[in-house]
């Protein structure tokens, strides 16, 4: 496995992540200020990263490579799956687009509700359930590849990222295409999961084109969803007309 | 808690089309059914996502 199949995946899947992060630190540094809303965000990015060094060593010691596939693979499969749902959902108009503008209104508004301490656990709480999901993504993909800091590097690269343009522009990153990310991140984890979840249960003969299947689940994956949800959308819209 | 475990899981539904996906995967593998489980279970997976945009 190439060191571009980590990295990519998991570096659009961080970016849609901390773009996330970011709005909720940046709602909640007008109330607290930039140091201490940035002080949470480190703080729950530092429990993050021990959680990633801690889950890393474990995955590591002496578990069997069928036993270690199987688990991320059905891993990347739940949170892929809902990824996947949720990109087609807003695709097909089932859905509202996720609205950075609309976030951060509302964690202004829970923010006049609270005191200080409250606004800092807010800040520590959305960074951290956020970064979860990039911690997930890490640690599945790193713990298969030759080279397990990949995934870390993508993450990080991300996260600098986010961090770079948020401070230059100090507004919503309301620009960012989020659905058509989480489309392809969603194709690309349900791909992963797929792979790694028979190939752990079949043997390594299971797919019959090797590492090449990858490119071709992700093609399944991105086409028929994206035909399937603009079937349900063209659907959608003649149930809508009386 | 609940967040955490709702982030990284999903809910009951999600858990339970995810086990029963697996389970049928590896039923069909038992019964030396491999070839046309490298086909179901992408199948089975892309109707799941549509029906979970659906909900």
């Amino acid at each position: 496995m190439t060191d571009w199949t980590i990295f990519v995946p998991t570096f659009l899947a961080a970016t849609v992540e901390w773009v996330e992060a970011f709005t909720i630190v940046l709602a909640v540094s007008l109330s607290i200020g930039w140091l201490r809303a940035s002080g949470a965000a480190a703080a729950a990015l530092g429990v993050l990263a021990v959680m990633t060094i801690a889950t890393g060593g474990v995955l590591q010691l002496g578990v069997s490579m069928a036993a270690l596939e199987f688990v991320i693979g059905v891993l990347l499969l739940l949170f892929g799956v809902r990824w996947l749902a949720k990109a087609m959902a807003r695709h097909a108009g089932f859905k509202a687009f996720h609205d950075e503008d609309k976030e951060f209104a509302e964690t202004r508004e829970a923010l006049e509700k609270g005191d200080r301490a409250a606004a800092w656990v807010i800040a520590f709480k959305g960074v951290l359930l956020e970064g979860l999901e990039v911690w997930l993504i890490v640690v599945a993909l790193g713990a298969r590849s030759a080279h397990p800091f990949v995934a870390t590097e993508a993450a990080l690269a991300a996260l600098l990222l986010v961090v770079l343009l948020g401070a230059a522009i100090r507004a919503p990153l309301r620009h960012v295409p989020e659905n058509a990310i989480k489309f392809l991140v969603g194709t690309m984890i349900v791909s992963f999961g797929t792979y790694w979840t028979l190939e752990a249960l079949g043997g390594e003969g299971v797919w019959p084109f090797g590492d090449w299947t990858l490119l071709i689940l992700f093609s399944f994956y991105l086409i028929g969803g994206l035909a399937v949800a603009t079937a349900m959308g063209a659907g959608r819209r003649k149930e809508a007309v009386p | 808690m609940n967040a955490f475990f709702k982030t990284l899981f999903g809910d009951l539904y999600n858990l339970l089309f995810v086990g029963c996906v697996v389970g049928i995967a590896a039923l069909m593998v038992h019964f030396g059914q491999m070839h046309q489980a490298v086909y179901a279970v992408p199948v089975l997976l892309l109707a799941g996502a549509a029906w979970f945009a659906r909900r």
